[in-house]
Order: C-alpha cells, then structure tokens, then sequence
C-alpha cells in the first residue's frame, strides 16, 4: 500500500513536469496551430542550461534558474520569429519539419555548447524532505508542485483575465478578432513561444535535480509532453495539466509493478490509443466545443 | 424514362442546421435534371449524399432500384456514380490525360502484386487506359495541346471540361455536375451545355447543379427546386419557369443578390 | 500516353545508370571507409524510396519508419540466427514481417492525418525503441544487442563487398518497383489520395486500403534497409534504432525530392556522405543537421533534389 502511495507521489512530480511540457505545447497551438515537435527540446535546454551554469561555471542557483529560464525563451521566440514565420509554406507538414529541424539544431547547440556528458545539478533547497509515515517527498518535488501550481495560476490569470492573453488564445482562431484587441497573429505567436519555452526552461530546471541534465533528454520529454497534451484534448490546458498527471502517474505506477523498463513505453502507447481511439481526449466534452 | 438514382425522403442534417430537408426525387437515364436553388439551398450537400460524402441522417438512396445509402463512395463509384466539383479537382502532379486515366481506376488490374510479378504488363495496361481517357478527352473537347501539360497549370475552363472527362472515363450511369459553368464566359457556357446534352443522349442520366438560370433553361430536360433543403417545385424548365414559388424564392427576389454571390464565388 | 511510356524508359535508363554508377564507385574507391558508406547510403536509399512513396506520393507523413527498420533488422537476424534460414531469404523475411506490421497499423493509423499522424507515427517509432531495448530475450536489447551474423562471401567476393552489390540490387529491384507502382493505376490512386481523398474515393479508388498498402510497402522497404544494415554490420543493437533514426529517414526524403523516387536516393547519399566529407563533423553533426533542416523547408519546402533541378532545367530553358 504505502509503495502504492509513493509510486503515486512519483508519478505525480513526474506528471507535473510533463503538465508544464503539454502546456506549453497547447499555447503554442492555441495561438498558431503549429505542433511544436521542438517542445522538448526546451525542457531539455533548460536541464543542461542550468547544470552549465551553476554546476560548470560555479554561479548561484538562482541565477541559473532565471538564466536557464530566459535563454529558453529567447531560444523560443528565436525560433518563432527567424524560422516559423518566414517559413515559405505554411502547410501543416512544413511546419512540422520546420519544428523538427529546429529541435534537432537546439539539440546539437546544446550538445556543442554544455557538452554530452550526463550532469546533476543540487536542489533547490529551502524545504524539508516531507515524511508522512513511510511516505515521503523529496524538498524538490514540492519545488515542483509549487511551481505548477503558481505556473497554473498564472497561465489562468493571462489567459482569462487579461486582454492580451484573450487575444492571443484566439489568434489563431479568429485572427481578425485578435487584430482588433491590437495583437497581430505573429506577436501572438512570438509570445506564445516565449511563454512556452520559458516555461519549458522553467520545467527543465526543476526536473535537473531529480533526473541528471542530458543533451538527449528532450526527445522523450518533447514526446510525453504532446502525449499529455493530446490526451488532456489538444489546445485545452486544463486537460494539458491533467493528462501531463495521468501520464506520470500511470507511467510510475507501470514502474513499480510491470516494469521499470517498459515505462517510458507507456506513455506513447497512451498517446497511440488516445489519438486512434479519443483524438478528442480523454476530457472530450470540453474540447468539442471547439471544433 | 428508366430511373437511374432514386432518393426517397432524404435529409441530412449538420447539427441543428437541416442542409437536405426530406427530398424525394428521381434522376432518369438519358435526360438533363437541373437541380437549382439560392446559395445555401444544399444542392452540393445533395451530391454528396449521393455519391456517399455524407450519409444521410434520414431516408434511402437507391441506384437501380437497390440501395446504396450505407455504401462507402468508391463503391458507389464502381457501380457508375461519377461528379465533378464545385471548384475544378485537379490531381496535382499529374496531366490532364493522366487526371483522366485516374477516372478509369475500376477498369485497370494492376496492383501491387501485379506489379512484381508481371512488370511488364504495367506499360500495356497504361496505354489501354490512356486510350479510354483520350476518347473522354475528346468528347469533353479539350484540345489534345493540352494533354501533357500539368492539369493543375490549366486554364480554369479547360480544368472543368478535364474534369467532366474524367467522370466520363468512369463510363458511369449517372454524372452529377455541380455548378460546371461557374467562372466560364458565355461561349464556353453554352458549350458545356451542348456537352451535357450530348452526354446525355448517350444514355447517361446528368444531374446539373448550376445557378446560370440561361443555361438551365437550355440545356436541362427537368428541373428540381431547392429552397432551405427542401423541394420547392420539380416540372419542365417552362413550367418552373412560370411557378409563382420558385420566381418568388429564386428567379425573382434576389435575382441580384444570386448574380452577386456568383460573382465572388468566381473570385474565390 | 506516349509521355507516360517514355518517362518509364527514361527512369529505366537511370535505373541502369545508377547500376553502372555503383559498379564504378565500387572499383574505383580504394578506401574501406569511403564503400562502407557508399553501402550504407545504397541501403538507407531503400528506405527512403518506401518513404517517398508513402510521404511523396500518398501523402501521409510517417515519422515511424525507424520501426520497421528495426523490425526488419531484427527478423533477419531471427530468421538467420533461430531458424537458420539462409540471409538471402532472411531478406525477404525483413520484407514481409514489418510489410505485413505495416499493413495491420496503418488502418487505424492512416485515420489520422497532418499533425496527429505526425505524432502518432512518432510515437510508434518510440514505442518501437523501448520494446526493443527491453525484450532482451530476443533483441538481446541494448548489450549485447544482436551479434554473430555470419559474413557474406559469396563467389569469393569480401563481405564489404558481397553487401555492397547486395544493397546495390535491392535498391535497383525497390526503384524499379516503386517507379513501375508510381507509373501505373495504383500511383495514380496515390496522386489522387494526396490531393484529396474525396476525389480519390469518387473516382473508385478504396483510400483506406490503398493507403495501408502503401504504408505497407514503406514498411516493408524499411525492413529490407534494416536487414541489410544488420547483415553489413553482422552486430548490432537496439540504440540504433532510436527516434533519431526515424528523422533522418524522414530528412533523407525532405533533402531529395517529395515527388520523385530519385530524391530519395539523392537525399540518402547527401545525408551519408556530406557528414564524412566535413572533417571533426561529427560534434556539430546534429546542429548542422537541424540547421539545414530548417533552411531546406524554409528555402525549399518541396526537396532541396527538386528545387535545384528545376533551377537547373529553368537555366537551360533561358538559354
Ligand atoms: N460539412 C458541413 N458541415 C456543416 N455545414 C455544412 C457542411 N456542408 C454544408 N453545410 C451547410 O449546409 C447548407 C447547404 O450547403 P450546400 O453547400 O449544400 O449549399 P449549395 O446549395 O451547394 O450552395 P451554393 O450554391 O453556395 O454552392 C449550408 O448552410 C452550408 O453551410
Ligand atoms: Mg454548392
């Protein structure tokens, strides 16, 4: 039972991040329609970003996160400004490979920049491990679900209660509509790169300490990001935060009593399933709306 | 007159919007049926029911007197429904003749395991074909200058009369055209109305889709009315032509709003 | 129909070249290294032939080919090791096993399109990953891996180049193929798909079925690459058979051509060969990569092979 119960806490710091990769997964294709195969890579870029800097160069850890953070972003908006939207075709396909390109030449800066070597950065620190019987979380996983939380919040605030936020949500649907709040459709989207990569960064950082910073890592994380994504209904970031949870927790719990091996399958077996048989996802009804 | 298809009380709605309103119509062998109405009427969702775009949330299709509203489209095809569409279908990458010999798909053999096992036939079965796509070419007459060239490069009006061609590659029972004249002058207008005629005479049903009230007044044998998805009136183009309803819902009321709203669909 | 027949000769005619060019390269390089990766560029051009088949042609993305590649790696060597069946027919093994895979997964998948194709082809090709490190008992995972495939020395000729002209002829029968399929009523069908499946459907053409079919024969092109692979190195393991390999697949059709089966070959050798040329690559290989990914889409969403032959044929036309 109490092996249950940590499998479950596991699951759900893990799903915390994957909540903060489909996040900014689902801004991004709220606000462009482009699936950013490149998300991944963001988390992976904020991981290796900051053990360079607090583990290479020996520079606080605050001020790596915030460096970590802000490269991610620029990296973003990078991305968005000098690639997407010069991109000479705009079908979906382009797009894609135009994102996929984009993950590849991040991957291969990061490999060049901060080296190919597996790093551990130190936690965060400031909480207590929590010990509640034989169950526990470590200090830096209430790092993370802090942050989540705070994250969430404060998507929530930009998207529903600010002008800005509102009309980017709906660039891409009615661009027209969006123009008249005075947000053009490639500022709406530059933006939404920003806030995704940050928050990419942003969910790097957090996961260095629990899980080494590889030049590799964005890859899997990019893949169970969408997968949380599209199982929480794509574009819908409640059902981001959702299926990012469900995600992690099914995944720990296939750990602790399939195999340890197998679990990074699952993820990807559940986003197979999701899209052949609920490509609305898994909180369908409030998707449907959007169609 | 034999029917060739039959629709017994169809509809189809998209959500609460009813597109196709319990229709009940029949399309004969050997004659021009217009089928006409404002924009929005559901003359195009009628097509697609027909040849199984859509299936219909009510009511039966029947080709030959058997029913085929659960088939899916290539099957319906394969038993001799052909269209065109509303804006010109060009396969891309492929020239007109070719876009042609696509329309005679049910008559080729070759598949995959032809293709390893006999190689050879692949060249044969091509100029077979390209034979049957040359003839349509001809009878939709567009100027053999144009063959080879890439369809999707082809002046708008040769684009329509390629793809009648490839409907009639499919040597069907029943054409359906939806608006064939759209964005053609007044000659090409008229041409395509002898075409259609001339198809027809062959033993061909033709279903005319078209808002060019001048060419539906020459060219069909039949004309059905659809106003909000309902039939509004069905007779001869004279005795349509002299319906209260009809002038009053279509021919009249919004003669210049129908001639705008062509106009732009030109544009687009 | 005269130009639907002479294209036929004139890709036959190529065909042929491409037969002699291998011969060619394959006296006059000297250099162990320089015909290895000639080897491996004639054997990733298979699977990239199947892809533009299925990308180029049908329309439909796969971001998965990395799958059947492994799966056809993995068969052969099932096949040769556990049942001791002769490589050649181990060849045909790792053509049907992921054809038969394919055929099976792409009814469902094929649903899909654009983005969520994309996705789910990407995830299969994960899924692919994990399993094969995983089912030790018979991938042997990522230690040992597969080892022992017995070297090729047919007619006294080395293994290097018994696996040469063993890729060199698969990749000529799988064009020949393909061009044949490309040319008659099923490439059609295809061409059709891609512009519309509505039009397609309309002219008769079943699309769920024909676009299995040609997942199918990507996949099983996929798989004769990767048996190939497998037979050249005679050991392998499951990290060869990551995502990554999937994207380069994918990368070889986007720097070819999507509309000719010879972009493939061509992106195949320029994704092998420009590594090797460009000396202490290796560390930036994957910026570069990404980079010229980028610029191709961005300067040349149809083939960077297409873009520069038709400059090149828009030259001659000018002068
Ligand atoms: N796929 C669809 N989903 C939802 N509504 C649809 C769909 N297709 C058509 N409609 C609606 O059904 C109604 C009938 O459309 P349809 O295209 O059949 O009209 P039409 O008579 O062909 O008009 P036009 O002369 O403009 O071509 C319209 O109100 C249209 O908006
Ligand atoms: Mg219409």
């Amino acid at each position: 039972m109490d092996s249950f119960l940590q499998n479950l806490i596991s699951g759900c710091l893990l799903g915390c991040i994957y909540a903060m990769a489909a996040l900014g997964f689902t801004i991004v294709f709220n606000a462009s329609r482009i699936v950013n195969f490149a998300n991944g890579e963001f988390l992976m870029l904020g991981g290796v970003g900051l053990a360079g800097v607090v583990v290479t160069a020996g520079l606080p850890l605050w001020l790596g996160v915030i460096l970590a953070i802000a490269c991610t972003a620029f990296v973003g908006v990078l991305m968005q400004v000098a690639f997407l939207n010069n991109a000479r075709s705009a079908d979906e396909l382009s797009l894609v490979m135009l994102t996929i390109g984009t993950g590849l030449a991040i991957r291969g800066a990061g490999a060049l920049i901060f080296g190919r070597s597996v790093t551990f950065v130190p936690d965060f620190g400031l909480f207590p491990m929590l010990l509640m019987g034989d169950v526990y979380i470590v200090s830096q996983g209430i790092w993370i679900a802090l942050t989540l939380v705070a994250v969430g919040i404060a998507l929530w605030y930009l998207f529903s209660r600010t002008t800005f936020g509102k009309a980017m949500k709906a660039a891409s649907q009615e661009p027209r509509a969006a123009a008249l709040c005075g947000i053009e459709p490639r500022q709406a989207a530059a933006a939404a790169f920003a806030i995704a990569a940050g928050l990419g960064g942003l969910a790097g950082a957090l996961l260095a300490p629990i899980s080494a910073a590889f030049y590799e890592n964005g890859v899997f994380l990019g893949l169970k990001g969408f997968a949380a994504a599209v199982a929480g209904g794509m574009g819908n970031p409640l059902g981001a935060v959702v299926g990012g949870l469900i995600i992690g927790v099914v995944e720990a719990l296939s750990a602790g009593y399939v195999s340890s091996g197998y679990k990074d399958g699952v993820a990807f077996i559940i986003l197979l399933l999701v899209l052949l048989f609920r490509p609305q996802g898994l909180l369908g009804g409030v998707s449907v709306k959007r169609v | 007159m034999k029917s060739i298809v039959s629709l017994e009380g169809v509809s189809k709605a998209f959500g609460g919007l009813k597109a196709v309103d319990d229709v009940t119509c029949s399309l004969s062998e050997g004659i021009v049926t217009a089928l006409i109405g404002p924009n929005g009427a559901g003359k195009s969702t009628l097509i697609n029911l027909i040849t199984g775009v859509f299936l219909p949330t009510a009511g039966l299709v029947k080709l030959g007197g058997v029913d085929i509203s659960k088939l899916p489209m290539h099957a319906r095809s394969r038993m001799g429904i052909a269209r065109t569409y509303q804006t010109p279908q060009m396969i891309h990458g492929l020239s007109s003749i070719e876009n042609v010999m696509a329309g005679a798909y049910r008559f080729g053999s070759h598949g995959l395991l032809k293709t390893i096992f006999a190689p050879w036939m692949v060249a044969k079965e091509n100029s077979e074909i390209a034979d049957r796509a040359a003839i349509a070419l001809r009878t939709s007459g567009v100027p053999e200058q144009w063959w080879d060239r890439r369809a999707t490069e082809l002046p708008y009006g040769i684009q329509r009369r390629v793809e009648i061609a490839r409907a009639l590659a499919q040597e069907p029972k029943i054409i359906l055209l939806d608006e064939p004249a759209a964005g053609l002058n007044p000659a090409e207008t008229a041409d395509i109305g002898r075409l259609l005629k001339q198809i027809a005479r062959g033993g061909i049903s033709v279903l005319l889709v078209e808002h060019d009230m001048p060419l539906v007044m020459s060219t069909a044998d039949y004309v059905v009315v659809l106003n909000f998805g309902r039939t509004l009136a069905m007779g001869s183009p004279t005795e349509i032509a002299a319906n209260p309803t009809v002038i009053a819902a279509y021919l009249g009321a919004d003669d210049e709003d129908e001639a705008e709203a062509e106009a732009e669909e030109c544009v687009a | 129909m005269k130009s639907a027949n002479s294209s036929l000769r004139r890709n036959f005619i190529r065909l042929g070249l491409l037969v002699v060019g291998i011969a060619v390269l394959d006296v006059a390089l000297t250099s162990q290294f320089y015909r290895s990766t000639l080897t491996l560029s004639l054997i990733f051009a298979i699977a990239a032939v199947g892809l533009t088949l299925l990308m180029g042609f049908a329309g439909q993305v796969s971001i998965g080919q990395g799958a059947f590649f492994g799966l056809g790696a993995y068969s052969a060597a099932f096949a040769i090791q556990q049942l001791g069946i002769p490589p050649l027919v181990g060849l045909v093994v790792a053509a049907v096993v992921p054809g038969f895979f394919g055929y099976l997964i792409a009814r469902p998948i094929l649903r899909l399109s654009g983005n969520n194709l994309a996705l789910a082809t990407l995830a299969l090709a994960a899924v692919f990953y994990v399993v094969a490190t995983q089912w030790s008992s018979v991938t042997g995972g990522i230690d040992p891996g597969i080892t022992g495939l017995p070297a090729l020395d047919y007619f006294g000729l080395s293994h290097i180049h018994v696996v040469l002209w063993l890729a060199g002829i698969c990749l000529v029968i799988c064009t020949a193929v393909a061009l044949l399929l490309i040319d008659g009523r099923f490439g059609r069908a295809l061409m059709a798909i891609k512009t519309s499946e509505v039009v397609a459907s309309c002219t008769g053409v079943d699309v769920a079925r024909t676009k299995a079919i040609a997942f199918a024969i990507a996949a099983a092109y996929a798989g004769i690459a990767g048996a190939l692979f497998g037979y050249f190195l005679r050991a392998f393991n499951a990290t060869s058979f990551n995502v990554g390999l999937s994207i380069e697949l994918l990368m070889m059709v986007i720097v070819g051509s999507l509309s000719t089966v010879w972009g493939a070959i061509f992106g195949a050798l320029a994704i092998m060969v420009l590594p090797n040329l460009l000396e202490g690559f290796d560390h930036a290989k994957l910026l570069v990569y990404g980079l010229a990914m980028v610029a191709i889409m961005m300067l040349a969403p149809n083939g960077l092979g297409e873009t520069l032959a038709k400059l090149v044929t828009r030259r001659r036309v000018a002068e």
